[in-house]
């Protein structure tokens, strides 16, 4: 499973993000290459394995954020 | 009403549980500005919009981070937000790309929008510029009403604030 699959799973098109994308890249070429960039994103693998591995370590930091114990990080998705 | 009482309480309490925590440690709490395009699944009359946004995020582990929005609409003349819980699901020390995935608590002030619920969300990040503009990210969001079956999708622009 990839990342546009995933979109898709949860009834959003990454299709439609990825014509937007390119649609703003005709208006500001200046981008393309960005914007190419974070299409390719779209397919980068999401698998099975790295999910079980995020759900496996959430007991472990819920109960660390419990304590106080916190272990920020920088997640541009969290400004979304 | 009820239902809403009872999120903000809990929203207020898991606050408050984390706050003493968060203000003694760097990097956990962030802001955001930004604007964003925004397009909606079966709410008539509203089909889009172009909506300035402020947005407020904690990260209190790799994972799991606390975040809460807000956004008016220009063309419609409404404000809708939501707060809640995301997961980050793809490589947590990239700082330049992240997919996450979560709930929130979504309200609205205008009918078409309503009623307020629970939504499942996915939401991509991406720094494009990280060295000439660290604070800058493209953002992307696709969301499923838990309630009324009604999705939506935002893709914007954000400037992070450090707090």
């Amino acid at each position: 499973m990839n990342v546009a699959e995933f979109l898709k799973l949860i009834g959003f098109s990454a299709e439609a993000l990825a014509d937007f994308l390119r649609a703003i890249a005709i208006k500001v070429p200046e981008l393309a290459t960005t914007v190419e960039e974070w299409i390719a994103k779209l397919n980068e693998p999401l698998t099975a394995e790295n999910l079980a591995a995020v759900l496996a370590v959430l007991p472990t930091e819920l109960l660390a954020i419990l304590r106080g114990q916190l272990e920020p990080r920088q997640h541009p998705s969290d400004g979304a | 009403m009820k239902g809403t009482i009872l999120y903000l309480l809990f929203a207020l309490i898991a606050l408050a549980s984390v706050a003493p925590a968060a203000a003694s440690t760097n990097g956990v709490m962030s802001a955001y500005v930004g604007a964003n395009g925004a397009w909606f699944v079966d709410a008539n009359p509203y089909q889009a919009d172009f909506e300035p946004t402020a947005a407020l995020s904690a990260s209190l582990s790799p994972h799991i981070s606390l975040v809460g929005s807000a956004a008016w609409g220009v063309c419609n003349s409404y404000l809708r937000g939501g707060a809640g819980a995301r997961v980050t699901v793809t490589d947590v020390d990239n700082p330049d790309f992240s997919v996450g995935t979560g709930i929130q608590y979504r309200i609205a002030s205008k009918a078409a929008l309503r009623p307020n619920e629970w939504a499942v969300d996915v939401s991509m990040g991406y720094r494009p510029l990280p060295d000439q503009y660290p604070a800058l990210s493209l953002v992307a969001q696709g969301w499923y009403g838990l309630d009324t079956h009604r999705a939506g999708a935002a893709v914007g622009l954000r400037w992070r604030i450090a707090l």
